[in-house]
This record gives structure tokens, sequence and C-alpha cells, in this order.
């Protein structure tokens, strides 16, 4: 059964868009919980509060890990995966049974992690690093949600499938599209790394095996924690590509590029999760310079050729449309009254200037040094899973609440401003907490005043300053997040239907014309972009190398 | 290449290049990604721990019982 979109055309599957919207419900709820852990994290961590008691504090910090990280990106990557394969193809869902047994997995998962961290029986933080010890319940949650996901990722390739066969799709998947498919693949990589460590762990657990090897656990799970992040990067750029054509008409400037850059993410981003064991002495340091450097510059340098493509397809639209004045015209006369525009284009210069920076230096084993396990690593996810992808995906679901819930989005001009909120609250608590590690502060860490401890420590009275930023930016950020998740769940369960293309609040524009550019170059303000974005990753590097020199004199 | 050594004998169909196929098949590329996935970070990895020498007994026990 199908419905057509009197707002785009598309032929939508009903039973697709049945589950599209359930997955959606359960991301929105996951990051209701990670949201409400954050708050009482910001304001445990700053010392002057120090909130929650040391068990809870520990308790929501792994409450907000695996809601933020896991449960909120995993149900909307399913839901977009959907969307993607069945939508945007014409074509109908291969398997809606199995897409509620999918969900039924990964809800009946998300529940049963939640209630048993609450109820204190899984202290273990989102890495549950063995021999910490959880309840059974709770490994046996993560592995019916990885199993549950998978199945959702089995059903996107089978729709895939359907479309070809059917003949809804030509030779080539359409870019955004594809980019989901890179998702996929790299989610397969990743649940299945989590089905390999949570099985033995949960054996374990249960007192059926001895014990799990803590190195093996370690490297293993990486895979998981760190792999997770590489779907949400692929998934937020197709989205990148997708707001560039919804909102100015733009098609990439190089689609050819653009999909090797998707390629190059497939095969080697999931090797990035090596950052994570830079300090292990399990693994050689021939191993972690081969698996953050030299092979995975190659994902750096997708990264780059999409930061570069995205706002040059914007940019060159732009221009088609008659905004040549000036290296920023085309800038100034983006559509900035479009929450969905707006949130993108923060999320590309986040994810870009704080996120990236931070994690090509980050990424290096000398440098990692100076602040392994650090709050500026926290800093540094902040800004590219936060900054990056949370808002990219908060932007796209302003047009997912018209077209798939078929709802008017609430309290619009709100929605107008609430990007910027995020983004500015965000950056500020991300900066934040990049000083405040580059200082020493220790990331989940309850008391850094050591109080009863048989040693203190004393920090550059500066950090003081960074606290109260990062509180700051913290309460801006709850503030932006709260009204997105109110404006949401408003529009979808309370707000006005949409009946037709005059209740439509955003645009979908007409592709921008084809113009004949001769020799100039398409995109003259972007390259302007991208230098100053080479000359800040440029500073930072230096500074960072900097830094290291002076905490580790060689005479 | 040009466009006449990419076509087949027969002059019909227009063979593809091999990066142009290889983006067109998300299965090679699944089989691909994890491939170098596996072989790099997991093998490799857990060929290093097993290499890893266990700590000496007298250090374990000073550590156990301090």
């Amino acid at each position: 059964m199908f419905r057509t979109c009197d707002i785009t055309g598309f032929k939508v599957c009903l039973a697709s868009q049945k589950l599209i919207r359930i997955n959606a419900v359960f991301a929105v709820v996951s990051l209701l919980i990670a949201v409400l852990g954050a708050i009482l994290l910001v304001f445990t961590r700053w010392q002057e509060v120090h909130l929650l008691s040391s068990p809870w504090y520990y308790r929501i910090l792994t409450l907000h890990g695996l809601n933020a990280l896991i449960f909120w990106i995993v149900f909307f990557e399913i839901a977009g995966l959907y969307f993607g394969s069945t939508v945007v193809l014409n074509t109908r869902f291969c398997s809606p049974l199995l897409g509620w047994v999918s969900f039924i997995l990964m809800a009946g998962g998300f529940i049963m992690v939640d209630v048993m961290v609450l109820q204190g029986k899984a202290d273990v933080l989102m890495t549950s690093y063995v021999p910490l010890k959880a309840h059974p319940l709770y490994y046996l949650g993560i592995i019916l949600f990885a199993v549950g996901a998978l199945l959702g990722v089995g059903l996107f390739f089978g729709n895939l499938v359907k479309a070809k066969r059917e003949g809804n799709v030509g030779e080539s998947l359409p870019l955004f599209t594809f980019g989901l498919m890179a998702a996929a693949i790299i989610a397969v990589m990743t649940l299945l790394s989590g089905a390999v460590v949570y099985v033995p762990t949960f054996l374990w657990s249960l007192g059926l095996i001895e014990s799990v090897d803590s190195a093996w656990y370690r490297l293993i799970w990486w895979g998981l924690g760190h792999s997770s992040q590489q779907i949400n990067v692929a998934a937020m750029i197709a989205i990148w590509y997708l707001t560039a054509s919804l909102t100015v008409g733009g098609n990439s400037v190089n689609e050819k590029v653009s999909r090797i850059a998707f390629l190059l993410y497939v095969l080697f981003i999931c090797i990035a999760s090596a950052h994570h064991l830079l300090v292990d002495p399990a693994v050689s340091s021939t191993w972690k310079v081969w698996n953050t450097s030299y092979a995975m510059y190659l994902a750096v340098l997708a990264s780059m050729i999409h930061a570069f493509a995205v706002p040059a397809t914007i940019e060159s639209a732009q221009r088609r449309k008659g905004y040549t004045n000036g290296l920023f015209e085309w800038f100034a006369r983006a559509p900035w009254g479009n929450p969905a525009f707006s949130s993108v284009f923060l999320a590309i210069i986040g994810f870009g200037f704080i996120g990236g920076i931070t994690g090509v230096i980050y990424g290096m084993e000398q440098t990692n040094i100076i602040v392994h396990n650090t709050m500026a690593i926290v800093g540094h996810f902040k800004g590219t899973v936060v900054l990056g992808t949370t808002l990219t995906f908060m932007g796209i679901t302003y047009y997912i609440i018209p077209l798939i819930f078929r709802k008017k989005i609430v309290a619009f001009k709100l929605a107008k401003i609430q990007p910027w909120l995020f983004f500015f609250g965000i950056a500020i608590l991300s900066v934040s907490m990049i000083a405040l590690g580059m200082f020493g502060v220790p990331r989940r860490h309850w008391d850094i005043t050591f109080s009863g401890a048989i040693f203190s420590h004393d920090f550059n009275p500066v950090i003081g300053i960074f606290w109260v930023l990062m509180v700051l930016g913290g309460v801006v950020a709850f503030l932006g997040a709260l009204i997105w998740l109110l404006i949401v769940v408003i529009s979808v369960f309370f707000g006005p239907a949409v009946n037709g293309p005059e209740d439509f609040q955003l645009s979908i524009a007409e592709p921008a014309p084809q113009a004949d550019h001769g020799h100039k170059f398409i995109a003259p303000g972007t390259l302007v972009a991208s230098l100053i974005f080479m000359a800040a990753l440029l500073i930072f590097f230096f500074l960072n190398w900097k830094w290291l020199s002076a905490i580790w004199e060689i005479q | 290449m040009s466009e006449d050594q990419n076509t087949i004998s027969n002059g019909e169909q227009p063979k593809k290049a091999f990066l142009h196929g290889l983006l067109d098949n998300y299965f090679l590329m699944l089989v691909l990604g994890l491939v170098v996935y596996a072989l790099s970070y997991c093998i490799w990895g857990v060929i290093e721990i097993l290499g890893t020498q266990p700590i000496p007994d007298e250090i374990k026990q000073t550590l156990l019982n301090p």
C-alpha cells in the first residue's frame, strides 16, 4: 500500500512509514533521557555544585553515554535507512514483519539496558570494561539491541535489492541513499564487533565461562564503540547532501568524487577505533601508528572531500540562482530561515572546526598523550557527535515531521532559533572541555579535588573560568535540546495535520539552473573558507606540538 | 582508458570501469570493508595481544597480595 506525497511526489510505502515513525519516536525518547542525564552530569562535574553522589554520577554517566551515543543515533539511523531505501526509491518495504521484529528487539534491548542501569545493576560506564561486571540482563539488552539493529540494516539491503529488481533505481543509487549504504556497511562491521564482544561477556556474567581477556575485550569493544560513531559520520554526511538538495536545489559538484569519499570511509574509517588504544600496553606502536595514521588518513581525506563538497554544492547552486556578488553573497542569501538548512550548515562548521581538527590531532600517538583520558576527548566528541551528528539529525527532523508524520511544526519561530541556541551552547561546552583537558582535568572523574585521598593535585587556577564556561554552554545547549524535544513531541502528538502543500512551512527547492561557468571556479567562497580551515588546523597542530614539548622536555 | 577500449567486442554494452563497478556493487564494498577492518584492526590486534608476555608470577603475587 502506497500513498503519494502531495508535497514531494514520492510514493510512500505505508508499512515503511509506520516503521520510520516508531523508530524515530524511540530515537527522540532516547535523546530525552540522554539530555536529562547530561545536565545532571554538567552540574556534578562542576565541583562548586557537585550535584550527584559518586554512585549516581557513574550511573547517570553510563545512562547518558548509552542513550546519547548508541540508542538515539541507532534508532534514528534505522529510521533514516528505511526512509532512504523505500521512500526515496519509490519502493515497498521488503518485509514489514521483520521490520517489526527488528524494532521489538531494539526497543526491548533499550528498555532492558536503561532499567538495569537505573536500578544500579550496571554501574560499568558505557565501555563496561571487564572485569567490571554488570547484571546479565544488561549485556543481554545490548545484544538484543545490536541484533535488532543488524536485522534493520539487513532489511535496508533487502529494500535496495527489491528497488533494483523492480526497476525503481538505475545502475547507481542516488547519492543520499549511497551515503546511507556506506553507513549501513559500517554498521555491519560495528554490530558484528558488538556481537563478538558481548556474547562471551554475557556468558561470563552468567558464570558460564570463567573470564574474558581484558585486552581482547578492549580491542573488540572499541570496534563497536568507535565504529558506531562512524556510522553517524556517513549518515550525517548523506543528510548534508540531501539537505543541500532540498533547501537550495544543489547536487554534488562532483558526484563521483563524493562517492569515492564514501568508499574510503567504508574501507578505512573503522580502523580508527585504534585511537582509543593509543596508551594500551597490549598492542605495539606499529599497530597503533598504522591504524591511526597511515591507513586512517585515507578516511580523513574522505572527510576533507565532503567538507569541501557540501558547502561547494550549496555555493554553486546559489551562484547559479544569481547570488554572485563577492565571495559570500551566496552565503548571506542562503535560506537561514529554514531550520533544517541552518542546522546542517552550523553542523558542518562545528564538525569541521571543532570535531575534525581536534580529531586529527588527538588521534596522533604523540599529541594524544597530552590529552588521553582527559576532558579534551569529551570536548572532541561533543564536536563530532553532538555538533555534527545530533544537530544534523535535529535539522532533518524538521522535514520528517511534515513529510512522514504529516504534522505541522508548532512554534515555528522558535524552531528557527533552536539550531543557533544548540550550536552555540555545545560549541562553548565543547571548547571549554577541550581547554580543561589541556590543563589535565581527567574525564569520568567524580571528584577532581581528591578530597580524602592520600595524595592531592593542584590544577592551574585558570581552569575555574573554563568550568563556568562549560556550565554556561551546557545550560544553553540543554535549553536548545529541550526546545527541539518539545517542538517535536508537541508537533507529532498534538500538532495540526498537514493537509496539503499549503500547510508545508518549509520548502523544497527546484534544482538550481544549469549555468556555463566558463573557466571560472565554481565555489571561490568555499575555497577561501577551506583555506581558513586549513590555517586553523595548522595553528592548532603547532600549538599541540609546542604544548607537548613543554610537558615532556627533552634535554 | 578510451571509450573504445571500454567496449566489449560486440560493441553493444560499454564495459564499466573497475571503480565505477565497485561503487555500484554494495556487496563487494561490504566484503572489502570487512576484509580491511578484520585484517588491519582485529586479526593483527589479536595477534599482538597473543604475543604479549604474561606478567611474571612474582610481580603478579606482589600486586595481588600487597
